[in-house]
């Protein structure tokens, strides 16, 4: 019983050959020339979306990183001008 | 009645706004304690996230409000209304509650109900704990990469990622040591996500394998996080010359800096969802019930092989392409899984040259963002190659072994392991790496350099 359960988890011989020449000639490939795959790994994760459960939540941005003014900046500049404008009243 | 100037209208809306919001900065400061779904944290004077010793947490310094009503949510708008509703909470006191037996520590403000710390820890004083005792109590994950408690012959963990044995949950997603501020929030984000959420994440990324004739892969699973992957700025260019992709400098950025703090959350969803997969394949025909397994140290190869001969993915229903960062150290768990369904796995391993791989891992970094660091890599192969070969001896029975080589630059197909992968020192070879990126540092974009360097800070200098 028990050989047959080992028999069962190993491969036909002309399997793993098979998977042998394959596994050569990827890394052949690879080797030869590494950048065409790396970059097949930019495509992949361009075309994978993001986590929906991930999506919702407020991105986490690198420190001290700002698009100019922020928001809370920018009324902060709009209220002043108010305040210049109306310094006569 | 006394009318106000539009003046001093604009006056009170800046004070109200702006000016009693000021106090409360986004970022937080030094002492300040923070609570994560792992425990409490206080921020230490280099900006580093520190566990709180014995979970317990400064009230003094908390972030959190002591009492009144939730945390304010919703930005400056959200404090004011939190402020209001406080200060409403203020005139209408709610009535005494019963003192707790252990609430001795606790003066008016009841705690913000973090888990109960164990008996001991919470009767201790909060403010400065010996350090051995708050080394002993802290909750990150910080592994000898060559214990095996199992007694299996491979180690339990490596650095990074889910222990070997393990797909949590059950359990968390490890939390790594001395991250930055960043990095701290960005696996805080991944990780509680997760485990809030593990099947939906999984499924998610199950349909993202199927689509690589379901090819596992824990860096795959990176591109589920908004930061990995940027979906905010504009798309990336592409080279004239090589048509290869130029990445948009922020995503590179991203991903050179927080490849180390989302490998774990990333290897946990890529196991659940590979756990998934192999839960469809014990119900397919005896032919079908077969995968393949990749190990083998960094950049040595063996990700890009599949991709350079799809007929190998294709030929199994599915393939668990392990992260050099593994340390080989997930086989016996992908082996125990198969064993359970019946399925058959064939384990693959490349053995490459690490000093010629790592200024490969360089330069792939430089086209796509990703970069590994030094200790990991060292790791990768000093202890991946060991691992990978007392795997192979206890199993050989019960399951296919493949051994490739590409030490000296070219492809072979060996009888066995070479023998030069059970050679090599995980320290010494951090050493060289390390020593590598200080040669290349004035060349480097300072990402990359701060991606493959920031094990210095994490798990310490090369020795």
């Amino acid at each position: 019983m028990m050989k047959t359960e080992a028999k069962a988890a190993k491969a036909d011989p002309a399997e793993k050959k098979e998977i042998e020449k394959l596994f050569k000639q990827g890394l052949e490939a690879a080797l030869k020339d590494p950048e065409k795959f790396w970059d097949e790994e930019n495509k992949r994760t361009a075309k994978t979306p993001v986590s929906k459960f991930l999506a919702t939540l407020p991105m986490v941005h690198k420190k001290g990183k700002g698009k100019g003014k922020g928001k809370q900046e920018s009324l902060v500049s709009e209220l002043n001008a108010l305040l210049d404008s109306v310094k006569d009243d | 009645m006394t009318l106000l100037t539009r003046a001093e209208v604009l006056n009170d809306l800046r004070r109200i706004f702006f000016e009693d919001a000021a106090s409360d900065r986004k970022v937080a400061k030094a002492g300040e304690v923070h609570h994560w779904k792992t425990g409490d944290f206080t921020k230490n004077k280099e900006g580093q996230w520190v566990p709180v010793a014995g979970g317990k947490k400064s009230a003094a310094k908390d972030t959190k409000p002591a009492a009144g009503p939730a945390k304010a949510a919703g930005g400056e708008i959200g404090k004011m209304v939190a402020k209001a509703q406080k200060d409403v909470a203020a005139m209408f006191p709610p009535a005494p509650k019963e003192p707790k037996a252990d609430a001795g520590a606790a003066p008016a403000a009841p705690p913000a109900a973090p888990p109960a710390p164990p008996p001991a820890a919470a009767a201790a004083p909060a403010e400065k704990p010996p350090e051995k005792k708050a080394k002993e109590k802290s909750k990150f994950f910080e592994p000898d990469p060559t214990v095996d408690e199992n007694g299996d012959g491979v180690a339990d963990s490596a650095r990074v990622g889910v222990p070997g044995m393990e797909a949590p949950p059950p359990g968390g997603v490890p939390r790594l040591p001395n991250l930055n501020e960043r990095e701290r929030a960005i696996e805080s984000k991944f990780a509680d996500a997760y485990e809030h959420n593990a099947d939906g994440m999984a499924d998610e990324f199950l349909k993202v394998a199927a689509k690589d004739n379901y090819v596992f892969e824990t860096d795959a699973a990176k591109a589920l996080m908004p930061e990995w992957t940027r979906p905010d700025l504009p798309e990336d260019g592409k080279d004239p010359k090589t048509g290869f992709t130029i990445l948009h400098p922020e995503r590179a950025e991203a991903r050179a800096s927080l490849n180390t703090a989302m490998h774990g959350t990333a290897n946990a969803i890529a196991k659940k969802a590979f756990l998934k997969r192999l839960d469809e394949i014990k119900d397919m025909p005896e032919e079908k019930r077969k995968i393949l397994v990749t190990s083998g140290g960094v950049a040595g190869g063996k990700g890009s092989a599949l991709k350079a001969k799809p007929e190998l993915k294709s030929s199994v229903s599915a393939t668990w392409d392990a992260a050099g960062e593994a340390n080989a150290t997930e086989n016996p768990w992908v082996l125990e899984e198969c064993e359970k369904r019946g399925i058959r796995a064939t384990f693959l391993f490349v053995a490459a040259d690490p000093k010629a791989t790592w200024p490969g891992a360089v330069k792939r970094a430089k086209g796509i963002g990703r970069m590994v660091d030094a200790k990991v890599f060292a790791d990768s192969y000093g202890h991946g190659g060991k691992n990978f070969k007392a795997f192979h001896d206890k199993n050989k029975g019960k399951a296919d072994f493949v051994f490739a080589s590409s030490a000296d630059g070219k492809a072979t197909i060996t009888p066995e392991m070479d023998p030069a992968a059970l050679e090599i020192d995980a320290d010494e070879l951090y050493k060289h790496a390390s020593a590598y990126m200080e040669e290349q540092k004035k060349d480097l974009p300072p990402h990359i350099y701060a991606g493959g360097t920031a094990g210095r800070r994490i798990w310490g200098e090369p020795s």
